[in-house]
């Protein structure tokens, strides 16, 4: 018996070891805005709930996998209007061009790996080129200049799945990118970026059950450097530094340097259930840790600042699929919290948390052969608070969310598919504080607007079409178009989003 | 019963082999690649623990002492009372002003964490001096020459001990301004430099033979003379003209040296007209523009440049009284005893950073700056009023809190005395 045993809980070891040793990556979105993401919406682009591909488990890849194939991909994204925060750009504009592609090797093994090129643009942005605007928070830094900044970033993405026994599968996957920006207008100042994740995960199958387990780490650096521009000599470069909402320090200083370094630790574990009567129970728990060190001068380096963040989320859905017919439940939570201490003298600047409840329904119908529709709702609310010491600020706020999507997906002669969606939610602001002690009198100019932005409601209203045209030898032409406007309850300004891709696809026999 | 068992065994090992293929797999997979991932994340930032104290949530008590003996020999403590203690943070620009209770002590709340410039004063009146000396005399002080900056932040429980000593306040003339940074708009244009002298004093004073001099520090040759114990060093040193009674500077009266006593609004509109200027640095050995109409100062020794020059970021200047026949010298450098010293300023391009001082704190224990190439600022003494209402420009030897910036240089006239 106890080799019988061993054989059936060794798997789930090893599941198990995977998260003890590799304990990252999506912190909890802060301030955003809440977009239409809908939890049941890829029903609707024609796959089954990928559940799989929502763990974020290498080891699921071989699951969510629908063929071997190459990709070549184009993707634009364009963001411009006033409904933003300060930290943000006014116009955001990025176009990337990508080739992927997987392959199976025997039965067992999965190959994935991809390259691509991104270009990315900032106009009318004040802050410097660092992409850790939201998780260095306080200890931020922008200059004097408003104009230009680009990003030219490369990624590199591989994966490898295997499965190690019937049931058993573990899955490895890699994330390497680097970038550098340059700020167009004097005093022209540069920075380079470097990301690595690497992720391991496992899942077994026991039964009609399946569970897994998985575990990351980003490793991120970033450096940002003003150098004495020589065609700005007779320019003052004013630098401000940020360490709070209000009482930026201002620094005239030609030459600075920003070192950034960051570790995340990401890990998750997951079970499935196929119940009878074509019930399927997912539920999953996720969680992150990550720090970010930050030091100046690089040749006479000092500590500015480190943010410590936290997050847990945990998720349940049931659903039940028969006959063309999908109707689906889902709960979320979410709980973030961080805090930023100002190294030098060991001191506390600010304390920050969220939490998020979140019920999601969808049902789609397969009306014919040829046409589906869907339709979801979700409800959500939320309560999220900061104090920030140093500024001597402290606000709260309670969002209450409702929204939904509709939709149908069209199949025309068997050469196109088509899906039309629109989308739409709304998110009400309530039980407002913002307690304003000693303040400073840059509090007005500068990220104030951002305290405004988190404390006021706004709607979103999102339309979306996607459509895949068979062609000749299996290849497929996948076009997608999402424009999403969103807009500010109490300011009625707006913002509009516009995403477009076009892709092509060629299966590998 | 054995073959049975031996059917078993083997069951078992067709069992475990799988297994035993596996772990051997991935058991050295992981041990590599954890520790290769390891040592390629160069730089794992640790997880620090949550700080226990909240910015601005300190009490800091300073307690002020007199290492002089004056106070014990007038109230029989050594506590300070009445003592004003200034307290200014470069890094967020605030200033903030306490005085010290009966017994000394200042209790200091609610800042922002920074090592702070301290600059402390208590002036001693004449019946107190009239009672240690028995002679009424106002310009003796208490400072703090020992103790120029003081850390503040949470969780410091022990009072700050900060000591004072007893000196006399009679810089006669001061520096009161500093234009070294050049005009903005008019190219590499630095030539309508000045300095300002002010006379502190109630009397008629005389600028003849006194020497301006520039301490001399190299980086480049890694040399700073910071703590010589009784010497500056210079290779710059210019004196005022005149024979004794040449050039008065009448009380509350302010009088400026210029590189070039030119109009020089015709090469930088931003800039001035200096041809209205005290002094004139006319350097005679290089092609320097010489204005006949304003008297030149006298170069004594000037290692390089064809005319007097000084740092447009940062620099240290002092004005002496010494004895320019007899100089010394040590090495290619004149060296200037400090008693000689009437007054001293150093400023910096970042003027947190005092570890780049060059001049002793014995004459100036700060450093005022900030100012980048070619903005058009300048430094400019401050004023402090007298508890009887008396002006006077700022002096407690410590130009950090002494001196503030302005954005427009004021030659020959200060703002605050209007």
């Amino acid at each position: 018996m106890l080799p019988g045993n061993t054989s059936r809980f060794l798997p789930a070891l090893v599941t198990l070891m995977c998260v003890i040793l590799m304990p990252v990556a999506g912190l909890a979105q802060w301030y955003g805005p809440a977009g239409n993401t809908f939890e049941y919406g890829q029903l609707m682009d024609g796959r089954p709930y990928d559940w799989a591909a929502r763990t974020g488990n290498p080891a699921m890849m071989r699951i969510s996998h629908y063929g071997d194939d190459l990709q070549m991909a184009i993707l634009f994204d364009d963001q411009s209007g006033d409904f933003r925060r300060f930290i943000d750009p006014n116009r955001h504009a990025s176009y990337t061009i990508r080739a992927s592609g997987s392959k199976t090797v025997g039965d067992r093994q999965l190959f994935l790996g991809s390259f691509g090129f991104r270009r990315t643009e900032y106009h009318d942005w004040q802050w410097l080129s660092t992409r850790f605007y939201e998780e260095a928070h306080p200890f931020l830094k922008a200059d004097s200049t408003t104009g230009l900044s680009r990003y030219n970033e490369i990624v590199f993405t591989g994966g490898y799945a295997i499965e190690l026994r019937p049931g058993w599968n573990a899955g490895v996957s890699l994330y390497y990118m680097v970038d550098e920006g340059l700020k167009d207008v004097a005093p022209k100042p540069l920075s380079t970026h470097r990301d690595f994740r690497f992720w391991l995960g496992s899942t077994y199958r026991i039964g009609s059950v399946e569970i897994g387990a998985y575990g990351g780490i980003d490793d991120r650096e970033e450096e940002l450097r003003y150098t004495e521009y020589e065609g700005a000599i007779l320019e003052e470069t004013v630098l401000i530094n940020f360490r709070g909402y209000d009482r930026p320090i201002v620094q005239r200083r030609d030459r600075e340097t920003r070192i950034t370094r960051g570790t995340a630790w990401h890990y998750g574990a997951h079970g499935s259930w196929l119940l009878p009567e074509g019930l399927r129970l997912h539920a999953q728990y996720r969680g992150s840790r990550s720090a970010l060190d930050i030091e100046e001068d690089i040749t006479r380096p000092r500590k500015e600042g480190y943010t410590s963040s936290r997050s847990h989320q945990v998720e349940s859905d049931l659903i039940w699929n028969r006959g063309g017919t999908m109707l689906a439940a889902g709960y979320r939570f979410t709980s973030a919290e961080r805090w930023a201490e100002f190294q030098p003298f060991d001191v506390l600047m600010t304390d920050a948390s969220r939490r998020m409840h979140r019920f999601v329904t969808g049902w789609s119908l397969h009306v014919t052969n040829e046409l589906e529709l869907g339709l979801e709702f979700q409800i959500a609310n939320s309560d999220q608070s900061e104090d920030d010491y140093y500024s001597d600020i402290a606000w709260a706020v309670d969002h209450s969310d409702f929204g939904f999507r509709t939709g149908f997906t069209g199949r025309f002669n068997n050469r196109m598919n088509l899906t039309l969606h629109y989308g739409y939610l709304n998110r009400n602001a309530s039980n407002i504080r913002l307690e304003k002690g000693q303040t400073g009198r840059f509090f007005n100019e500068y990220r104030r607007r951002d305290i405004d932005f988190m404390l006021s409601g706004h709607s979103i209203h999102e339309g979306r079409l996607t459509a895949v045209i068979r062609l000749a030898g299996h290849h497929e032409l996948h076009i997608g178009l999402l424009a999403q406007q969103q807009k500010g309850h109490e300011s009625e300004q707006k913002r509009r989003i516009i995403t477009s891709s076009v892709s092509y696809r060629v299966p590998i026999p | 019963m054995k073959p049975c068992n031996d059917t078993n065994k083997n069951m078992v090992r067709t069992n475990l082999l799988p297994w035993r293929r596996t772990v051997v797999w991935l058991l050295p997979a992981l041990i590599v690649l954890v520790p290769v991932l390891w040592i390629g994340c160069d730089d794992v930032v640790s997880q620090r623990s949550k700080p226990a104290f909240k910015e601005r949530e300190s009490t800091v008590v300073l307690q002020i002492v007199d290492e002089s003996g004056t106070m014990e020999i007038l109230h029989g403590h050594s506590g300070v009372d009445s003592a004003r203690v200034q307290l200014r943070s470069n890094v967020h620009g605030t200033e903030h002003v306490y005085y010290s209770d009966g017994n000394g002590r200042v209790e200091v709340t609610g800042m922002l964490s920074d090592r702070y410039f301290l600059s402390i004063s208590r002036p001693l009146q004449p019946s107190e001096v009239e009672q240690l000396s028995d002679k009424a005399d106002e310009n003796y002080s208490l400072v703090n020459r020992s103790m120029s900056s003081v850390e503040i932040r949470p969780g410091q429980d022990e009072p700050i001990v900060v000591p004072l000593e007893l000196i006399f306040e009679g810089a006669p003339i001061v520096f009161s301004e500093i234009y070294a940074s050049g005009p903005p708009g008019a190219g590499l244009y630095f030539f309508d430099r000045f300095i300002e002298f002010f006379n502190q004093t109630d009397s008629t004073l005389y600028l003849d033979g006194l020497v301006v001099a520039r301490v001399y520090a190299s980086a480049y040759l890694g040399l700073n003379f910071i703590d010589d114990p009784e010497f500056i060093h210079s290779k710059n040193v210019w004196k005022f003209p005149g024979t004794g009674t040449d050039y008065p500077i009448e009380p509350g009266e302010f009088i400026i040296c210029v590189v070039d006593a030119i109009d020089h609004t015709i090469n930088a509109p931003a800039s001035f007209d200096h041809r209205g200027a005290d002094f004139e640095f006319y350097k005679p050995d290089a092609p320097d523009i010489d204005n006949p109409n304003v008297p030149n100062m006298i170069m004594i020794y000037q290692d390089s440049g064809i005319d007097w020059l000084i740092g447009g970021q940062a620099d240290a200047l002092v004005l002496a009284r010494t004895d320019t026949d007899n100089l010394r010298w040590r090495d290619d450098r004149i060296i200037i005893p400090y008693d000689d010293i009437i007054d001293g300023v150093e400023y910096l391009l970042n003027p947190t950073d005092l570890d780049r001082k060059k001049l002793n704190p014995r004459i100036d224990a700060g450093a005022t700056g900030g100012i980048n190439f070619y903005t058009g600022r300048s430094m400019e003494r401050k004023v402090s009023v007298s508890p009887d209402g008396v002006k006077r420009l700022q002096n407690t030897n410590n130009s950090s809190v002494d001196f503030r910036i302005n954005d427009r240089p004021t030659p020959q006239y200060h703002p605050d005395f209007e």
